[in-house]
């Protein structure tokens, strides 16, 4: 037997009394590991942000998802808006002239004067 | 945390856990520290490590495990060399046993067997715990957690030289110590 396998079949029976030990483990060194653990498992939960609580899937892509249907939704739902009537178009037309407001403002005076005109 | 990864921590720390204690009280020679150590390890591993791929997990665990190890010799170091100085070797001092040491154990219903299996894990615990820390932890990695060299290099935090030299040194002290263990 060369020193290599004798050295292999010595670990291999250390091994064997050390798995023979780790099965011996009484109960209550049992109940405290699995409290520990626990613990363990609990303190992960509460390092993590809240954000990191959710599926990766509905962090990223779910959230990007989301956002697209509401603004699809938002797009969809919202009421063409009614254009400018003509009528408006001429006041604002009349409102944005300065040079002609003077002929605006007595326009019925005009109005009277070809009256006046056309029937002299 | 995703209930999936929470529920894979658990089975893995479940699994690892009593090993992990046996190991640790196999180092230190002290179940209750033994007991912090492992809860320690636990509670770094799953608060840091828990996003890592399931493949490494067991790996970084017991690199957790070794370095909680390591810094307990050095806190014990320091601790003894600050006893030393005032004069104060013995915490209990008062010399009286554990009274739940002397309760008969009525688990084992063989007592040869189970006697001899006692002096057989005294045995080796005491061999073991002769050994330096870097060719303890080699040695219970590779022999007890079954981890290759790779593993157990990065387990330990140093090449996979370095396991092998310790891990062959552990072996060949070991082998002049407990000779009813040899083939």
């Amino acid at each position: 037997m060369s020193g290599e396998e004798r050295d292999r079949i010595f670990v291999e029976n250390l091994g064997k009394v050390l798995a023979e030990a780790e099965e011996s483990t009484d109960a209550l060194t049992r109940m405290r590991l699995q409290s520990a653990r626990f613990r363990a498992l609990e303190a992960a939960e509460k390092t993590l942000p809240w954000y990191a609580r959710f599926p990766k899937l509905v962090t990223a892509g779910g959230l990007a998802t989301a956002m697209v249907i509401v603004l699809a939704i938002s797009f969809w739902q919202t009421p063409d808006r009614p254009g400018p009537a003509n009528g408006q178009v001429e006041d604002l037309e009349i409102m944005t002239t300065h040079e002609q407001l003077e002929l605006y403002k007595d326009l019925d005076f005009y109005r009277w004067l070809e009256t006046v005109d056309n029937a002299g | 945390m995703e209930l999936a990864t929470s529920e894979a921590l658990n089975r893995f720390l479940a699994g690892v856990e009593v090993r992990a204690y046996r190991m640790a009280e196999f180092s230190i020679g002290d179940a209750d520290e033994a007991l912090d150590l492992v809860q320690d390890a636990m509670l770094g591993f799953a608060s840091r490590y828990a996003d890592k791929p399931e493949s490494e997990w067991n790996a970084i665990f017991y690199r957790i495990l070794q370095n909680r190890i390591t810094d307990w010799y050095r806190r014990t170091a320091v601790r003894n060399k600050f006893r030393a100085w005032f004069g104060n070797s013995d915490d209990d001092g008062d010399g009286k046993e554990d009274p739940i040491q002397t309760i008969a154990d009525t688990k084992s219903p063989d007592p040869a067997k189970s006697l001899y299996h006692a002096d057989a894990v005294v045995a080796m615990k005491t061999a073991i715990g002769s050994l330096p820390l870097r060719q303890r932890q080699a040695f219970m990695l590779r022999a007890w957690e079954g981890m290759d060299v790779a593993q157990t290099a990065c387990a330990m935090g140093c090449s996979e030289g370095s396991v092998k030299t310790h891990y062959s040194r552990a072996v060949h002290t070991l082998r002049g110590l407990l000779e009813e263990f040899k083939p």
